[in-house]
């Protein structure tokens, strides 16, 4: 079989044609790279697989034609499965390529692995494609062009991928870069392909040709693929152009916006001249709005710096805006000021700056914000104020309006305070606002009577917002009151809320007397209609002239027709003295103004008492009383007769006003009237009917005693009826006994015309009653004495109870206790004859004294707090320290009650009982105790001072120990320091051993001191482990000294005791030293048990336990007494201190036999104890 | 110090901040050391055979130091002892001296004292071991002879001639003067003196010159 290399030949028009294919591939590759990189999502995989497909068709064609270009001598099919595998190759190494150029980042890594994947892809491809050839030959493949071929589909993989990545981009790779880009890798692309046929050499073969699936491509197929391919690469750049022009678009669109917003934002700026920035503080970087750069009058083109704001800034305000500046930028914060700027053309503008920081991610301060141009806000600001100063002008001359007009007029605030009275209203006042205000305003010059109501009347006011008219009265200047009617008036804003109150005030001075006078006639006419009695009623009637005409004394004198003299009748304000002066002058032509009136029977006006003719027997009496006018009017009666005068007197000479004479007129009228009804011998009948109505006990007696009236309360009180009792003798009826002679009470009757006193009088079943009884003369017209009236309330009850709590108290005059009431505050209302003994002080001493002050209270807490105990609880009881009178302090156990009476009265009963002497008796046995404990406790420290003597061996050898490993780790120390290159570290470790040591010598010597200390410590809280384990440190030589094991039981759920450390530290020592004596000389084993548990009565049990000789079998009892010893060198005190200490810790001690051999001593502990006995 | 990184020196002291400062002080020096709270812990302690000695404290829990030197004698224990006490008194020296004790130091000794005493110690127990091995040398040589070359071994040293040799055990002259030869090969023997010496260290039973007259 002859072997003949196969001529191959190139067919040069279709080489041509393959590159053009792949630059068209090429570029089609490019320009969807963008767009995938342009894409997301689904519709990215859509144009990656798309891509894939247009470029991997491309790539294959290009082959393909490539292979056709190729001929050979014999025919050449195609195995048609495996082109189409060629094809996925291809399709599959430009998906691959696609999709690394689309990525956002491209590295080294991910170019070359990129690459190489792509370049194999392309790689496959050809071979495959190769392998697909169906011939009558042989193929053989020159190695190392193979590796060429490889090597350069990854190199132009390399490149393709490089190009494309940095043409994807959709607006920089358009034009020529990417038509660039495109030749150089559709150059490219064939170079490797024809490398790659450049490797195979072709050996004619007699080897049947397998053509099953096989077909060969004709010029038809090559004009089929090309066109195929065009179309397809020619769709896919459309597609992607149509979609890029589409993307391209809303690009357009959205910058477009932002553009326009960027406007809009400008526009606004300008409109509000609020301009924006922005400040790097640590680059020094400044942005500014266009509205900010025309603020500062910059240009648009000059670069804002801190600088450039310094120069703009009025020179009054640069310090504050550089200091302002400076501390943004150091402490980062927010800052908001406003200063002023001044322009270069002198303009001042006012800017308000505020601006937020900002802090990135390198911690770089930022701040942003706004310049507001506050100029015009600023002048229109100035303009308000200037409006306000007007205004207030205009309210000035209003005021100027007010202050004119007669009527008073005021203002007030919604808050109720009064801002504004007028000048007439200052002038009535007599003072000016400022003084007003000082004194307290208008309040302060509403009468007394009137503040209250009035206040409440103005609230109501200003609450309902309604006006309301008040009456008041307010003083004048010259201290007098006058009557006012006041209004008010809201003034409300466009909203209804009121803003300010106006109002008037209207003098109704003479109105309010008319109302007066006729308001006092109403009552005396009720008051004779009721029968009150007729001094009453003519005392109300000058006191009613009195109020009305103010200034003025009246009075009234009765005329006895009998002896035409003048009775005193009323003068409720004139002097006494100057009253009875006048009382029964007779009447006559020229006897002063009353004498002359009822003589003349008209009335008699005196100007002036020191000048008038009529007054000249009186005028002495009367100016020594300052008495200068006097007006007397008769007063007649119904028919005619003059029934006496009615006079007004003043302190300065005045004549009579008409206002004045009408009152008169109409006074002398109910003058008359009310002595005509008290003339008439009805009145008393009158009177008495009345009197049924009471409950009281009440019966009239004529002068013979003779009952002549008898009212319901006297049925009720002694059982007599009316009928039975009338024409009745008194005292013999009700078996009356007076507290004096009857004649006595008489007599004071008739002279005083009352009495009033405790009587005792029999009813009628024979039951005694006591009562208050008052009596009261009854005159006829004349004056004559006619009967006596008499009130009498049954006083039995509350006497008996009288005598009850009399009785009581005697009760607490008998007790040695001192009794003392007070009431809060601590007012002595009650002392009894105890309290006197103890005290020293008498009744009359202590009552009404405040108590504490008085026996200078010592409380245990302080007084305050006391009372408030004794409020909250009801009482108290303890010890209180008192100072008697004669200085001597006591001491007292003390209990207070609270009692609380009906009317919220409280008292408090405080009983005290002396208890100094019980006292300085305790401190006596108390004191004498200390002394036992102290001897007690010498004795104890003399035991241990004994027992640490003997220790004295066993004591050096635990101090000499540390002393020894102190000495030795200084030493070392040394050592380590010493030599040619000192050992710092281990010196160190060996001087802290050795400071260790030392400090552990000291800790014993103290221990040991401690023992050695003389006198009692005070109870604290011990750890008794602790106690066991420092004594056995300490007795740790003197064990090891005679070979005894020492073992410890500990429990470790101890409570701590209170106790006292060193005595129960001795105890140990004493237990401790008595095991080791006992066991020095016994063989075998020598065992010392130390253990501590907590038994469950939750007392503490100790015990110490020896393998020694045992307790003395003879002497057990013995052992606890004092000077009892089986030593030679004992005191014999050790164990009978430690039991008194034991005891003296209300504990117990005692001894067992220890089980096999030796003692054991037992102790148990309470874990409280209570007292320190 | 001669050969620091071999010796070591024991402490026992009940007191561990004593054993502490001692360890230290030794450590400065660059002696190895370990301590031993009791007598019960050193005995049961594991101890390689290597130059060592026994710094000991007189007053020990449950049992007294002295007495301890005394078990350690009964139980073979060879070590050099050291006694330190906080109390000594001179009774307690002289007899701690007289069973053998190198040095007897009262707290608080001059540390100079105790290394003194800590280095005359190992010095002595270096000797005492080289001389055991020596012997154990010996033993072993010896113990390489046939019996029959002990015979001759023990009557060549009893000085018998080759000849008295031969007849006490009924043999020929030649025999004996062969096996003669071996023993002083296998004993390494340079000269009957020192086969003579070796069997001295044996403490070989020596035959009675007076039976040669027999």
């Amino acid at each position: 079989m002859a072997t003949v290399n196969l001529i191959d030949s190139y067919n040069y028009w279709l080489v041509a044609l393959s590159v053009l294919i792949a630059m068209c591939a090429s570029y089609a590759a490019l320009d969807l790279a963008g767009r995938v990189t342009a894409t997301v999502g689904r519709t990215r995989a859509f144009w990656l697989l798309g891509g894939a497909v247009a470029m991997g068709t491309g790539i294959w064609s290009m082959h393909y034609i490539g292979m056709l270009a190729f001929t050979l001598p014999v025919p050449v099919a195609y195995h048609w499965p495996t082109v189409l595998l060629s094809l996925f190759a291809a399709i599959l190494a430009s998906a691959i390529a696609l999709y690394v150029v689309s990525r956002q980042m491209m590295n080294a890594f991910r170019a070359l692995a990129g690459s190489v994947l792509m370049g194999a892809g392309i790689a496959s491809m050809h071979y495959i494609g190769m392998a697909a050839m169906r011939l009558p030959a042989m193929c053989q493949y020159s190695s190392f062009l193979v590796v060429v071929s490889i090597v350069f589909a990854v190199l132009i993989s390399l490149a393709a991928l490089w190009i494309t990545f940095h043409f994807r981009d959709e607006k920089a790779g358009s034009g020529w870069g990417k038509t660039a880009g495109a030749i150089v890798m559709g150059a490219a692309i064939p170079v490797m392909h024809y490398t790659g046929m450049a490797a195979a050499r072709f050996t004619s073969s007699d080897m049947p040709v397998d053509l099953s699936h096989a077909v060969s491509i004709s010029e038809l197929g090559i004009l089929g693929i090309v066109l195929v391919t065009l179309l397809l690469l020619g769709l896919a750049l459309l597609t992607s152009r149509l979609d890029r022009s589409f993307a391209l678009r809303t690009v357009e669109l959205q910058e477009e916006k932002l553009k326009q917003s960027e406007a809009y934002l400008a526009e606004a700026q300008q409109l509000s001249h609020t301009g924006s920035f922005g400040w790097r503080v640590s680059t020094g970087e400044i942005l500014w709005s266009e509205e900010t750069f025309r603020i500062f009058q910059y240009e648009r083109t000059t670069k804002p710096t801190v600088e450039l704001i310094r120069q703009r800034v009025h020179p009054e305000d640069a310090a504050l805006v550089k200091q302002i500046i400076e501390r943004a930028s150091q402490d980062g914060k927010d800052f908001d000021f406003e200063y002023r700027l001044l322009m270069p053309d002198g303009f001042v503008k006012h800017v308000h700056v505020v601006a937020h920081a900002l802090s990135n991610e390198s911690g770089d301060i930022e701040f942003a914000g706004a310049v507001m141009d506050v100029t015009e806000q600023r002048q229109a600001r100035v303009a308000l104020e200037k409006a306000f100063a007007d205004i207030k002008k205009s309210e000035d001359r209003l005021r100027l309006v007010i202050d004119t007009i007669p009527g008073m007029v005021w203002s007030g605030l919604p808050d109720g305070t009064f801002d504004f009275v007028n000048e007439p209203w200052l002038r009535y006042l007599g003072c000016s606002w400022e003084e007003l205000s000082a004194q307290g305003g208008l309040r302060s010059v509403v009468h007394p009577d009137d503040v209250e109501g009035s206040d409440a009347k103005w609230s109501e006011t200003r609450a309902s917002g309604r006006h309301i008219d008040h009456e008041l009265r307010m003083r004048r200047a010259d201290g007098q009151y006058r009557w006012f009617l006041t209004r008010a008036l809201p003034l409300r804003d466009n909203l209804g809320t009121i803003i300010k109150w106006y109002g008037t005030a209207t003098d109704i001075e003479d109105r309010k007397r008319a109302e007066m006078l006729l308001g006092g006639e109403k009552r005396v006419l009720e008051m004779i209609a009721r029968g009150d009695s007729q001094p009453l009623i003519l005392d109300t009637l000058c006191r009613l002239v009195e109020e009305l005409a103010s200034g003025c004394f009246s009075s009234i004198l009765l005329l006895d027709p009998n002896t035409n003299r003048l009775r005193h009748g009323s003068a409720p304000s004139l002097p006494p003295e100057y009253a009875e002066a006048i009382d029964g002058i007779v009447i006559g032509p020229s006897v002063g103004s009353c004498g002359t009136a009822a003589y003349r029977g008209e009335p008699v006006s005196v100007t002036d008492i020191a000048t008038d003719p009529l007054w000249a027997d009186f005028r002495e009496l009367a100016l020594a009383h300052g008495l200068r006018a006097c007006w007397s009017t008769p007063i007649l009666s119904s028919a005619g007769s003059i029934l006496g005068t009615f006079a007004i007197y003043y302190r300065e000479p005045r004549s009579l006003n008409p206002r004045e004479s009408t009152l008169i007129d109409q006074i002398t009228h109910l003058a008359s009237i009310a002595i005509e009804r008290a003339n008439s011998g009805e009145a008393l009948r009158e009177q008495a009917s009345l009197l049924d109505l009471t409950h009281d006990t009440i019966f009239v007696r004529d002068m013979n005693n003779v009952i002549t009236y008898w009212n319901f309360g006297a049925e009720e009180l002694y059982g007599w009826k009316k009928e039975e009792a009338l024409g009745k003798v008194t005292h013999q009826l009700l078996k009356t006994i007076f507290p004096a002679p009857l004649e006595e009470i008489t007599a004071l009757l008739l002279q005083s015309g009352r009495w009033s006193g405790e009587l005792i009088h029999t009813k009628r079943d024979g039951t005694k009653a006591i009562v208050g009884s008052r009596w009261s003369l009854q005159r006829d017209e004349q004056g004559r004495p006619i009967g006596t009236l008499e009130t009498n309330n049954d006083i039995t009850e509350r006497k008996r109870a009288d005598e009850a709590l009399a009785r009581q108290a005697n009760l607490l005059e008998q007790t040695h206790d001192a009794i003392i009431v007070w009431e809060f505050p601590r007012t002595i209302t009650y002392w009894n004859r105890g309290a006197e003994q103890l005290y020293g002080f008498s009744r009359r001493e202590a009552i009404g004294r405040p108590s504490h002050e008085l026996l200078r209270t010592e409380h245990p807490i302080a007084r305050l707090a006391f009372e408030a105990a004794l409020e909250r609880d009801g009482e108290w009881s303890g010890e209180l320290s008192h100072t008697t009178k004669d200085g001597r302090k006591i001491i007292v156990e003390s209990r207070h009650v609270l009692i609380s009476e009906t009317g919220g009265h409280r008292l408090v009963l405080e009983t005290n009982r002396d208890i100094t002497d019980r006292k300085r008796a305790e401190e006596e046995q108390k004191r004498s105790g200390e002394a036992l404990r102290q001897a007690q406790a010498d004795l104890a420290h003399f035991s241990r001072v004994t027992t640490m003597g003997e220790l004295t061996a066993s004591l050096a050898h635990e101090v000499n120990q540390p002393i020894a490993a102190a000495v030795t780790n200084a030493n070392t120390c040394v050592r380590w320091l010493a030599g040619g290159t000192p050992n710092l570290e281990e010196a160190r470790e060996a001087a802290i051993r050795s400071a260790k040591d030392g400090t552990r010598a000291a800790e014993i010597i103290s221990r040991i001191r401690l023992l050695f200390r003389k006198g009692t410590t005070e109870r604290e809280l011990v750890d008794v482990n602790e106690v066991i384990r420092e004594m056995i440190v300490l007795l740790r030589g003197e064990a090891t000294r005679y070979l005894v094991s020492v073992e410890t039981d500990l429990a470790t759920d101890l409570p701590p005791l209170m106790a006292d450390r060193v005595q129960l530290q001795q105890v140990m020592m004493n237990l401790i030293m008595n095991s080791i004596e006992a066991m020095k000389d016994v063989d075998g084993v020598r065992e010392l048990t130390i253990k501590s548990e907590r038994v469950d009565t939750g007392e503490l049990m100790l015990s110490v336990s020896d393998t020694g000789v045992g307790l003395p079998a003879q002497q057990a009892g013995e052992i606890f007494n004092a000077f009892f010893t089986t030593k030679l060198q004992g005191t014999g005190l050790g164990l009978s201190i430690s039991q008194s200490i034991v005891e003296s810790h209300r504990g117990r001690l005692w001894a067992t036999e220890h089980s096999p051999r030796g003692a054991t001593f037992n102790i148990v502990l309470p874990t409280r104890v209570e007292e320190h006995q | 110090m001669t050969s620091p990184d071999t010796s070591i020196v024991f402490v026992i002291d009940d007191d561990a901040a004593v054993r502490e400062a001692i360890q230290g002080l030794l450590k400065s020096v660059g002696l190895r050391s370990a301590s031993f709270g009791t007598a019960q812990e050193f005995l049961s302690s594991q101890r390689t055979d290597e130059p060592s000695c026994l710094v000991l404290d007189v007053r020990l829990p449950g049992i007294n130091g002295l007495d301890f030197q005394g078990q350690l004698a009964e139980a073979g224990v060879s070590i050099p002892i050291i006694f330190i006490t906080g109390h000594g008194d001179i009774p307690m020296s002289v007899r701690a001296m007289k069973s053998g004790a190198v040095e007897f130091l009262t707290k608080p000794f001059r540390d100079q004292d105790l290394l003194d005493a800590i280095n005359q110690a190992l010095n002595r127990d270096r000797l005492t071991r080289q001389h055991e091995s020596e012997l154990a040398g010996v033993r072993k040589r010896y113990e390489s002879l046939t019996p029959r070359e002990c015979e001759v071994m023990r009557l060549v040293v009893s000085g018998m001639l080759n000849k008295q040799i031969a007849f006490e055990l009924g043999t020929s002259e030649i025999t004996v003067k062969v096996h003669r030869g071996r023993v002083m090969s296998k004993m390494q023997a340079e000269s009957l003196a020192e086969l003579v010496r070796m069997a001295e260290r044996l403490e070989l039973p020596v035959e009675n010159k007076a039976h040669k007259e027999y």
